[in-house]
């Protein structure tokens, strides 16, 4: 418990599209990041990468489970290579909008 | 002179840097006219900051610095850092308008004008509207340039008694909500309005029945008339003019304990998880306390900040992140004890020697003596380390030069005696009147 700086929901989260994070506020002005995987994954402390301080996300695990095999095309249990080519068709896919 | 410290990721000190920095370092204004601004105001987002700057004409502008990529530093400075304090030209197209107050959210920014005349002040948005930080419908009013205007013209609507004109008193922010004091000819004294963020009860709707209030919301307060308002990043304090206090939102760090049976509290303000109030015996510290935010070794539930010397009553008490700034002007500690020992020894002293009493305190000689404890991992108290302050301690302190009466012929009534300080997100700044360009500009 006197680790954590906080203990946040998740509704208190924003999602940031660009880096594919939920993140919060961190008292030093950077913010506290979490991935969508890791939530799947029943992974629950946000880290700062300006900081030694660190979060834990109050969430569902489940929620995450469901919504990474049905938006995220089972990405992550893949080796890296797959996963930049995942990136690689996002980057098409929005150079065609 | 405005000196800052601590978190500086984006150049948010303006000290021509990006490097976090654990002593008072001056901040430099871009172009400044002759190096004489006097800081009025000045406001903290995560990575940006905000000064409401006059000179000695009076004319103010408002200068940014830091982060400006989310447009917090108007459509003029967006997509770019500013190390160093740069004048915001915001184009809002408003005739005659007076800055008068800043303030920020998170990665938003708040100018508050007066117009002339009888129109109601104006207070201008820039950057994150994530949480509806802005205070407008999707379809309400926005100036040209991506500058949004907050709905107070929506308030009639919800009080009558708050048609306008409407005057801005004071606006305070937490993380993601704002809560602005007004009046208005018909208000009967101060109200309150807020907007943002609101799932915690911050904005008096009980937790978890609205996640952002997109208009202003009318607060209501019928204990009393609000005198101050202080906004931590999930509760909101209230302090009213007979001195009882109103707490609203998360107690989740025990920040609103015992708070509402306080009496004769003078000020209030509050960390993002801790509050403040000055009462008469000290300062009462409560929430969160990892890094020695409370500033004390009682950990009891009456407990005051413990500063190492008799109290006496601050100058002003700001809140930063997770740290907290106390400024005397005064006598310094050190001729504070020499006239304890002073008052001693001439009540010894036989009355018939009066011209052996030692001369009174010069009040030419007042002291500037900024105090802070808390957390410091950024340098945020300016000590030279990032260690955590655990109990108050001296931070900067600077002799005031204070000119003789008659020299004092421009604006600035109070030049010399004027000193301000502020914390924002692991930042602390300490502002007073700059000493040579005074004694040029007043020879």
């Amino acid at each position: 418990m006197g680790a954590y700086y906080d203990e946040i929901e998740i509704e208190d989260m924003v999602w940031d599209d660009a880096k594919r994070v939920y993140h919060y506020p961190c008292p030093c002005g950077d913010r506290f990041e979490i991935s969508k995987s890791q939530l799947a994954n029943y992974e629950d402390v946000a880290t700062c990468p300006s900081c030694s301080l660190i979060i834990r996300v109050i969430f569902d695990p489940l929620d995450y489970e469901d919504y990474e095999s049905e938006g995220e095309e089972d990405a992550e249990e893949e080796s890296e290579e797959d996963s930049d080519s995942d990136e690689f068709a996002d980057a098409v896919e929005k150079l065609t909008i | 002179m405005l000196l800052a410290c601590g978190s500086n990721a984006h150049g948010q000190l303006a000290n021509d840097s990006v490097q976090d920095t654990c002593e008072f370092n001056p901040c430099i204004f871009e172009d400044a006219p002759g190096g004489r601004l006097r800081v009025l105001d000045l406001a903290c987002g995560a990575n940006h900051t905000l000064a409401l700057a006059e000179d000695s004409d009076g004319k103010r502008e408002i200068w940014g610095s830091g982060d400006g990529s989310s447009g917090q530093l108007g459509p003029r400075q967006m997509d770019d850092v500013y190390w160093q304090f740069v004048r915001l030209d915001i184009p809002h197209g408003l005739e005659g308008a007076t800055p008068k107050f800043v303030a920020a959210t998170w990665k938003t920014s708040f100018l508050v004008y007066s117009l002339p005349g009888d129109q109601s002040d104006v207070i201008l948005c820039l950057g994150s509207n994530e949480f509806n930080d802005f205070g407008t419908s999707p379809f309400g009013s926005h100036t040209p340039g991506g500058i949004s205007t907050v709905a107070l013209d929506n308030l009639p609507r919800l009080d009558p008694t708050l048609a306008e004109p409407i005057t801005v008193h004071s606006i305070s922010t937490g993380q993601r909500h704002i809560v602005v004091r007004l009046t208005t000819p018909t208000s009967n004294g101060p109200r309150l309005v807020g907007w943002g963020a609101a799932r915690h009860g911050q904005l008096q709707a009980p937790y978890g029945t609205c996640v952002t209030e997109t208009l202003p919301k009318v607060l209501r307060t019928p204990q009393g008339i609000p005198k101050a308002v202080s906004c931590g990043s999930q509760h909101t304090i209230i302090l009213l003019e007979d001195g009882q206090i109103l707490a609203w939102g998360a107690n989740r760090k025990g920040q609103l304990v015992g708070i509402e049976s306080l009496v004769d509290v003078q000020e209030v303000h509050c960390t993002w998880n801790g509050t403040y109030c000055v009462t008469r015996e000290g300062i009462v510290s409560r929430g969160l306390n990892n890094a020695g935010q409370l500033g004390r070794e009682d950990t009891s539930e009456t407990g005051l900040v413990e500063f190492p010397l008799p109290w006496r009553a601050p100058k002003l008490v700001a809140c930063g992140s997770e740290h907290t700034l106390a400024l005397f002007v005064g006598e310094s500690t050190q001729d504070y004890e020499d006239s304890d020992a002073l008052i001693q020894s001439t009540e010894r002293k036989p009355s018939s020697k009066p011209e052996l009493t030692s001369p009174r305190p010069s009040t030419t000689s007042q002291t500037l003596e900024l105090w802070g404890w808390g957390w410091n991992e950024h340098g945020n108290l300016g000590l030279g380390m990032q260690n955590d302050v655990l109990r108050p301690e001296l931070l900067f302190s600077k002799k005031l030069f204070i000119p003789k009466q008659d020299d004092v012929n421009g604006k600035w009534r109070t030049v010399g005696r004027y000193a301000k300080a502020w914390a924002g997100c692991g930042t602390s700044w300490v502002y007073y009147d700059d000493e040579e360009a005074d004694s040029e500009e007043l020879h």
